[in-house]
């Protein structure tokens, strides 16, 4: 009967409620249960007996459960009328470890609820286990009773505690005594995919199938039978969380309404106001942009009378669109036409969104508007929008209309050469810079196109100068359209009639140039460029000097137009007034030059005799800027204002001024007598901006002087003395300057 | 397409009522279906023959979620192979307190088609699991034992490599309702087979 070595000791400790109602207690009593046990002799003493659990072994492996309900149910045949009681299963509680010949192994105890005691008589039968009162037995049972044996004893105080702690939890007894799993079963759907193998043999096959066969049969079910990818994913279709539309609910925090003074409109008027929503929006667009809405139309006519009573052509409407956004995003060639011309409208206006005219008729296919674009002398053919496309690249994402030809004419432009702008120098002549993005070419780009060299081009920069205005630009600037709002400019920041003010385009020095660094300036050309440009200063009057400074350079000029002194050509008569005026200010040439001329000429002779004087041209004309750097009003950028000085009580008198600013100070310059008012350097006075820029003060420190200048151009001196003088380091960019000193 | 399924009124006690709107009525068809082999249950009508059902639609029930013994070894699913078996597995995860006795309140929808067993929350938005059919190796209804005549449903699952399998146990709100899930079941084996062979 098997190896010895697989039978384990097992106690079955076989219970069963006394009632029913014991089962739905929640407290425990022992009392409600009985208990089968055995009463053996005890060894050695025939009279004594001991109870004992039912005990077996059983084959460790197999069916523990079977073969312990079997030996309860053949235990307990002759007690039952020989029928045996049916466990309903079995428990294995914990294991015990064995004492004495058996130490070392253990013992499992197992429960085996039964049904609840029924009425019938026990049959007692010697030899055979009965029913205990589980209370009656727990009472005498201890470690060391003498009733039970040891184990037992041990067993039977482990399932008191285990019985009690079961009955805390819910369902956990009623489980216990339920009835047996067989019992249960109700229903049992198997899948015959899952037949057991053993029985496929005397089974017959399900529906014809083996079980793999049926199994492969609903795994092909999994399949699916549609696949729908989306056909975004991947694309780089951007994310966007733009609002297209807000709508704000306009008595919104005004309390509750009254409600009875609420009327449901009529059905026809409700879906009347519902359309018109939209309608009402466009009326107000209309009647607030008319030239926009007659540019959308291509309604020519219109557009010139709007032009004609002063629309501006560069009003952006509530969607941030300027009139000719519209005219080239709807086609209208010859509204697009008149904007350009009549309106003077920049072709490189950008709207809101930052499109270029170019961007949208491109986009639109707009073939004849992109070439009459193309044409005009300002435009910016490389302009990119947000996204950084050209207009080619709009073109041809968009596909509209005639965007073949749209594309050819892109292209076609590109290859021609582009617009040029005269760059002048100070003695009139010029360079002509290639305008490579039309009105959108800035200063730092024109420079690059002078073809200066490195070290030149650092002492000069750009500056826009009309008759009596002038402005140094800013790196970024694009002078182009300064020339094109010069007029605004004029206005803005003088009295002056803006149309005898022609603008111009120069190359000059850089007001900012330190004289230190000017002193070490040794390149011919640079030299050069600033001698014309002082020249050009001295000549206007803009450097008030003594007497003899002013028969210095005189003579040096001579010395640098003419050559080395000759006595037979150079004589008395040669210095008539036409001469004077290319060496001397023309505010000295009536008045005094006429008694200087002999010592101008006898200066010249010096010089020209002179060992130490080099005849390099240069070199001459470097000596004529060292002549010129302790003038105080040398290298200064020059505006215009008026002072006014109470000449007595009752009279006030305005003088003209010129206000020069330079590394050196702030200078103020008598404009019709070209004398030096006052110079005052920095350190030495303190100045302040008026209201609104209209106007700006100077305390001088060393006598406590006063004085208000009026002028347009307040802001900017103020601004340039600040940064000459140290205040606003150069990269200090916080303020706003709408036009001029870099 | 979950959203679009109305909630039932939930004092229904006829089990006809249980089966979904969007179901095809499974009762009409549920009595042949039931064949000995894989139905267990003694069915009255079961002498009628029709298996031909096409359970393309989902048969749904509102049961109560028990719990699940996952990842078991595979060679459980032949040990427990004889129902009582199981039952008393079941009965031992209960009593040691693996399993709890009873059902969470929480109703989920159970749903029975060929595609096997889904088990979707009360609101039918969220899925909580899913037993293919190929995966499903045997459904067991039995009475829970405690008297208040609550049914319970066991689900004995592998996975795809026969690894592994999982018993997962629900309880019914009905005897009947019990039974019919066990039939729509055993209908959805059997159309499995049906609707491949038309194929």
């Amino acid at each position: 009967m098997g190896n010895e070595d697989n039978l384990e000791d097992a106690f079955v400790a076989v219970i069963r409620p006394k009632n029913a109602v014991s089962l739905s207690s929640k407290e425990y009593r022992a009392k409600a249960y009985e208990i089968l046990l055995i009463e053996v002799p005890l060894e050695g003493k025939e009279k004594k007996r001991k109870k004992v659990l039912l005990g077996t072994k059983i084959h460790t492996g197999s069916d523990t459960s079977r073969s312990i309900l079997e030996y309860v149910d053949e235990t307990t045949k002759p007690i039952s009328n020989n029928q045996g009681f049916i466990g309903k299963r079995v428990v294995h509680m914990k294991k015990f470890p064995l004492e004495g010949e058996n130490a070392g192994k253990e013992a499992s105890l197992f429960i085996v609820p039964i049904n609840v005691k029924d009425n019938s008589k026990p049959t007692y039968s010697p030899g055979s286990p009965s029913f205990y009162c589980l209370q009656d037995i727990m009472r005498v049972c201890s470690e060391t009773s003498a009733h039970f044996s040891s184990i037992t004893s041990k067993m039977l105080l482990a399932l008191d505690k285990w019985l009690a702690d079961q009955h805390s939890v819910p369902h956990a007894i009623p489980a216990l005594f339920r009835p047996s799993p067989g019992e249960r079963v109700k229903t049992n759907v198997s899948n015959p995919a899952y037949a057991p193998e053993g029985k496929q043999s005397d089974a017959p096959l399900h529906m014809g199938y083996t079980a793999l066969e049926i199994k492969s049969k609903m795994m092909s079910l999994e399949k699916a039978d549609m696949c729908i990818q989306n056909p975004l994913y991947g694309s780089d279709l951007q994310y966007t969380n733009r609002v297209d539309k807000v709508i704000i609910n306009p008595y919104f925090g005004l309390g509750a309404p009254d409600y009875s003074k609420i009327q449901i409109p009529k059905r026809e008027k409700w879906q009347h106001s519902m359309s018109s929503v939209t309608e009402d929006k466009e009326r107000q667009w209309v009647d607030d942009f008319p030239l926009h809405r007659s540019a959308c139309e291509g309604d020519t006519e219109l557009l010139s009378k709007l032009l004609d009573s002063g629309f501006s052509v560069k009003q952006l409407d509530s969607d941030h669109w300027a009139p000719i956004h519209y005219a080239c995003w709807y086609g209208k060639v010859e509204a697009t036409k008149v904007l350009l011309e009549k309106g003077n409208c920049n072709p490189n206006l950008l709207n809101g969104q930052l499109s270029s005219p170019l961007h949208f008729a491109a986009g639109g296919g707009h073939s004849e508007i992109v070439q009459l674009l193309l044409q005009h002398p300002e435009i910016d053919r490389h302009i990119e929008d947000q996204q950084k496309r050209s207009p080619l690249q709009v073109c041809e994402e968009n596909k509209q209309n005639d965007w073949e030809e749209t594309v050819k004419l892109l292209q076609q432009a590109n290859n021609k050469p582009y617009e040029k702008v005269r760059i002048y120098r100070m003695d009139g002549s010029y360079r002509s810079v290639e305008l490579k993005h039309g009105n959108n070419t800035s200063v730092q780009q024109i420079m690059e196109g002078m073809r200066l060299s490195q070290e030149t081009q650092q002492y000069f920069t750009i500056w826009i100068c009309s008759e009596n205005l002038s402005l140094q630009l800013k790196p970024y600037h694009k002078p182009l359209q300064h020339l094109r709002i010069w007029t605004e400019i004029v206005t803005d920041l003088t009295v002056l009639d803006p149309q005898r003010e022609t603008p111009q385009l120069f190359l000059r020095r850089d007001v900012r140039l330190p004289l230190d660094v000017e002193k070490k300036v040794e390149d011919p050309l640079s030299i050069l460029i600033l001698f014309d440009e002082a020249r050009h200063c001295l000549l206007k009057g803009f450097y008030p000097s003594p007497d003899s400074k002013l028969i210095t350079l005189a003579s040096l000029l001579l010395l640098i137009i003419y050559g080395s002194y000759e006595s037979k050509k150079h004589k008395q008569g040669f210095l008539n007034e036409e001469n004077l005026k290319s060496i001397v200010p023309i505010s000295k040439v009536k008045s005094k030059a006429h008694h200087w001329t002999n010592r101008i000429l006898h200066e010249y002779k010096n010089l020209s005799t002179s060992e130490g004087v080099s005849k390099e041209m240069h070199h001459l004309q470097r000596l004529f800027l060292q002549n010129c750097w302790d003038i105080p009003t040398y290298g200064a950028a020059f505006f215009t204002g008026q002072v006014f000085t109470k000449a007595s009580s009752s009279n006030h008198k305005v003088i003209r001024v010129y206000v020069g600013v330079n590394t050196k100070g702030l200078h103020l310059m008598n404009m019709e007598t070209k004398v030096l008012l006052i110079s005052l350097k920095y350190g030495s006075f303190m100045w302040q901006l008026g209201q609104a820029d209209q106007y700006f003060q100077i305390h001088s420190l060393e006598n406590k002087m006063n004085f208000i200048v009026h002028t347009k151009q307040a802001g900017l001196i103020v601004k340039l003395l600040m940064k000459l003088s140290g205040q606003i380091t150069p990269n200090d960019r916080s303020l706003t300057d709408k036009y001029a000193y870099g | 397409m979950f959203r679009k399924v109305k909630k039932r009124h939930s004092s229904s006690s006829s089990q006809s009522s249980e089966i979904s709107t969007k179901s095809k009525s499974v009762d009409s068809s549920l009595g042949g279906l039931s064949r000995s082999s894989t139905v267990a249950s003694l069915d009255t009508d079961s002498t009628k023959s029709s298996g031909n059902s096409a359970l393309d639609a989902c048969a749904e029930f509102r049961v109560k979620y028990v719990g699940a013994m996952e990842k078991l070894p595979f060679e459980m699913c032949r040990t427990l192979l004889e129902p009582p078996d199981l039952i008393s597995y079941i009965d031992t995860a209960q009593q040691e307190g693996k399993l709890p006795f009873v059902a969470a309140d929480e109703e989920m929808f159970l749903g029975v088609s060929k595609y096997g067993v889904r088990v979707a929350s009360a609101d039918q938005c969220d899925v909580l699991q899913r037993h293919p059919l190929y995966l499903v190796v045997r459904m067991l209804c039995y009475d829970d034992g405690l008297g208040a005549g609550r049914n319970l449903l066991a689900l004995n699952t592998t996975d795809p490599s026969q690894q592994e399998c999982s018993i997962w146990v629900y309880q019914c709100s009905s005897a009947e309702q019990a039974q019919a899930i066990c039939k729509v079941l055993s209908a959805a084996f059997d159309s499995a087979l049906a609707s491949d062979t038309k194929s």
